[in-house]
C-alpha cells in the first residue's frame, strides 16, 4: 500500500475522535456561565506528496510579438498526480503577503492574454513536465501581474468517506502561486516607480519604554520597483534626534507596504515631530511627508499603561466630520476602565493641537481583544483644512498611560516644517 | 665553394645550436616539471563556470482532503479541529494563504445529489487560528495569509499548524441523514511578488 493509499485508508476509517470540555460555572447562584470547549481531534492527517514547481516566481519582458516560458513540475510524491495550471492575478498587501484574484472575472482577463499549455499535466511518480506560458504584448499596458496556480486535481485526493448521518465536513485543496511581474516591452519608456508615503502611524507599546511608527509607502508609478522610507524624529528646534532608514521592499503600482521602526521612549524628547520620507531604488527622495504630533507630558513609562490599536481616522469631508476609532488593550484596562478616558487631539501639520474631544469612557469589547472606541469629531472649516494627524491620549488622572497618532487617511502633505529639517 | 663551404659550415652549425636549445630548452622543461606545463595552460585560456539556481517550491504534504470536524456539535460549543499542517520545501520566502469556495460558511450538502442545496441552511462561520488561545479569524472567499515571509526551509522544509474552529449555535438546524454541512477550503503556497 502506498503512502497515499494509506491516507486514504485512513479517511474512509476514521480513527477514534478525542473530546475534552472544559466546564467552567460561576456560584453567584443567579448566573451559570457554561463555557465548553471541544477539542475534535478529527481526523485531520495529512496527505504525504511532493510537487516541485520550478521557478517558483517568473520575471518577463513581453516581447511585441509576445513571449513564451517555462514551468518545470515535478512529482516527488509516491503515486500519480493530475496538475491543473490555470491563471489569476495578483497584488500584494501591506506586509507584502500576495493578494490573489482568482475570480472566473480575474481568471477570464488574464486568459486574454496569459495562455498554458498544456492545462492538464498527469504525472508519474518521479516524472517531470515542461508547462509552457505563452503571453501576449497587450498595447498601453506597461506592467501586469499575473499568477499562475499550479493545482493537484481533486480527484486525485481522498475521496469523502461514506455519510450516512449528519455531520460537518471540511474538504481541502491546496495549491502552489507561482507570481509573475510582467511588463511589455512597448512600454518600457513608460516605467516609473514613484513611491509616496500614504500615512504614518505611531503608537506607544505599554511596558516596554517603546515608541512604535509605521509608514505605509505606495508605489504610484506604473511598474514594480523598490522603495524605502527615511524616517526622521525631531526636536521642537527641527533637530533631528533619531532616525531609521530602512531597507528597501518591491512595492507594486497601486499597493503599498509598510516599514515599522521603534525607539526608546525614554531616550527622546517631549515635543516630537516625525519626518517620513519615501525613496526609491535609486535613492531619489520623493517629497517630504510630515506626520507631526506632539507627545504628551507625563507619559506614564512603567506600570498600567495601554496600547492603542488599529487607530483610524477617515474624514468626511463633505460633512466636516472626522471619525476616528480603534482599540484600547491592556491588562489594566478593566480594572480601572472607570478611571481612564481617552481624549482625541486633531493637529495640523504643525504639530499645533486644533480640536481635543474627552470620550466618555464607554468602549464595546472587541471580537479582536481590547475594547473598541469610536469618537466623532466634528470640525470647523478652518480646522478642516488644516487638519493633517490625529493622535489619542489615554489618560488616568492626569497621566498618559497611552498614546497613538496617525496621519488622516489621504492627508500627508509637504510642509515648510518637513523642508526646514536639518 | 669556399663560401658555400663556409655557408654549410655555417648551416651546420646553426642545425647544432638550434638542436642544443632545444635540448636545453626540454630538459629545462624536464627539470621545471609541472610548473612550467601549468602556467602553459592558464596562459593559453581559462574556463569560467557560471551557476545559478532557480526559485522553487515543494508542498510535501497538505491536510487530508475531507474530514469531519463534528458529527454531533452541540448549540453554543465550540468545535475545535485537531491541528491541520502543511509541509513546505522552498528556497525563497514564501507563505501560505487560505480561503474558501464559498463565503466562509459551512453550507447544506446532499450526497444522493452530490450537490450543495439550493437554498440550504448554513453554519459558520469557519474560523482559522495557529493556537487554540490565539486569535481566532473568519474564513473568507478572499485569500488571506495564515503564514507570511516564512524563510527559506533548506532542504529539511518547514512545517507550520493551524486550527478550525466552528462554533454553532440554536440558530443552526441539524440535518437529515445523506445531507452534512460542507466546506471547501482552498490553501495557497507561494514565494510571494
Amino acid at each position: 500500500m502506498t503512502s497515499i493509499e494509506a491516507h486514504r485508508a485512513r479517511a474512509r476509517f476514521p480513527r477514534r475522535r478525542l473530546r475534552a470540555s472544559l466546564v467552567s460555572q460561576s456560584h453567584s447562584g443567579v448566573t451559570i456561565a457554561l463555557v465548553m470547549l471541544v477539542l475534535a481531534f478529527t481526523h485531520t492527517t495529512s496527505v504525504s506528496a511532493g510537487v516541485v514547481v520550478t521557478p517558483a516566481r517568473l520575471h518577463v519582458e513581453v516581447d511585441p510579438h509576445g513571449t513564451t516560458r517555462e514551468l518545470t513540475v515535478v512529482n516527488r510524491g509516491p503515486g500519480k498526480v493530475t496538475l491543473n495550471t490555470y491563471v489569476g492575478f495578483g497584488t500584494h498587501d501591506l506586509r507584502g503577503g500576495t493578494l490573489y484574484h482568482d475570480d472566473p472575472r480575474s481568471r477570464n482577463e488574464a486568459a486574454t492574454w496569459v495562455r498554458v499549455q498544456p492545462s492538464r499535466t498527469s504525472l508519474e511518480p518521479g516524472a517531470s513536465a515542461q508547462i509552457e506560458v505563452h503571453f501576449q504584448s497587450v498595447p498601453g499596458r506597461v506592467a501586469a501581474y499575473p499568477v499562475l496556480f499550479v493545482e493537484p486535481a481533486h480527484a486525485e485526493f481522498p475521496q469523502p468517506r461514506e455519510v450516512h448521518r449528519p455531520t460537518s465536513a471540511s474538504h481541502s485543496r491546496v495549491r502552489i502561486a507561482v507570481p509573475v511581474l510582467a511588463t511589455f516591452r512597448a512600454a518600457r519608456h513608460l516605467q516609473r516607480v514613484s513611491p509616496h508615503v500614504r500615512s504614518v502611524s505611531m503608537h506607544t507599546v505599554p511596558n516596554a519604554d517603546v515608541l512604535r511608527a509605521s509608514v505605509d509607502v505606495e508605489n504610484r508609478g506604473t511598474v514594480h520597483g523598490p522603495a524605502a522610507v527615511h524616517v526622521s524624529l525631531v526636536d521642537e528646534r527641527g533637530e533631528s534626534v533619531a532616525t531609521f532608514v530602512s531597507e528597501s521592499a518591491r512595492v507594486l503600482p497601486g499597493a503599498a507596504r509598510r516599514f515599522t521602526t521603534e525607539w526608546s521612549l525614554r531616550s527622546l524628547p517631549q515635543a516630537l515631530r516625525l519626518v517620513a520620507r519615501a525613496r526609491d531604488g535609486a535613492d531619489n527622495e520623493a517629497v517630504p511627508q510630515l506626520m507631526a504630533l506632539t507627545l504628551p507630558d507625563r507619559l506614564a513609562l512603567s506600570g498600567r499603561q495601554v496600547e492603542i490599536a488599529d487607530l483610524q481616522a477617515t474624514l468626511l469631508a463633505n460633512q466636516s466630520l472626522l471619525t476616528v476609532s480603534g482599540r484600547l488593550v491592556g491588562a489594566s484596562l478593566t480594572q480601572t476602565a472607570s478611571a481612564l478616558r481617552e481624549h482625541v487631539v486633531v493637529y495640523d501639520a504643525g504639530g499645533e493641537e486644533l480640536v481635543r474631544s474627552i470620550g466618555t469612557g464607554t468602549w464595546t469589547r472587541s471580537s479582536r481583544g481590547g475594547h473598541a472606541f469610536e469618537h466623532k469629531v466634528r470640525l470647523a472649516p478652518d480646522e478642516l483644512g488644516r487638519a493633517l494627524g490625529v493622535g489619542v491620549e489615554v489618560r488616568e488622572g492626569g497621566v498618559n498611560i497611552g498614546y497613538a497618532a496617525r496621519t488622516l487617511e489621504g492627508r500627508t502633505e509637504p510642509t515648510a516644517l518637513s523642508r526646514s529639517v536639518r | 665553394m669556399q663560401s658555400v663551404s663556409v655557408l654549410g659550415g655555417c648551416v651546420r652549425a646553426n642545425r647544432w645550436a638550434v638542436g642544443v636549445a632545444v635540448l636545453v630548452g626540454v630538459t629545462m622543461a624536464v627539470l621545471m616539471g609541472t610548473p612550467l606545463a601549468w602556467a602553459a595552460t592558464t596562459d593559453s585560456g581559462t574556463t569560467t563556470v557560471s551557476f545559478n539556481i532557480a526559485e522553487a517550491i515543494e508542498v510535501t504534504s497538505w491536510p487530508a482532503a475531507t474530514f469531519s470536524l463534528a458529527d454531533g456539535a452541540a448549540p453554543g460549543v465550540a468545535v475545535v479541529s485537531g491541528e491541520l499542517s502543511i509541509r513546505v520545501r522552498s528556497n525563497s520566502e514564501w507563505g501560505i494563504q487560505v480561503s474558501a469556495e464559498s463565503d466562509g460558511l459551512l453550507r447544506e450538502y446532499d450526497h444522493t445529489l452530490a450537490s450543495y442545496v439550493a437554498d440550504g441552511h448554513t453554519v459558520g462561520p469557519v474560523e482559522w487560528a495557529t493556537s487554540a488561545d490565539g486569535l481566532w479569524t473568519p474564513i473568507t472567499s478572499v485569500p488571506t495569509p495564515i503564514f507570511a515571509d516564512q524563510p527559506p526551509t533548506g532542504e529539511a522544509g518547514a512545517s507550520v499548524g493551524f486550527l478550525l474552529r466552528v462554533t454553532p449555535t440554536y440558530d443552526h438546524q441539524p440535518l437529515p441523514e445523506g445531507r452534512e454541512y460542507r466546506i471547501v477550503l482552498v490553501y495557497t503556497a507561494g514565494v510571494g511578488f
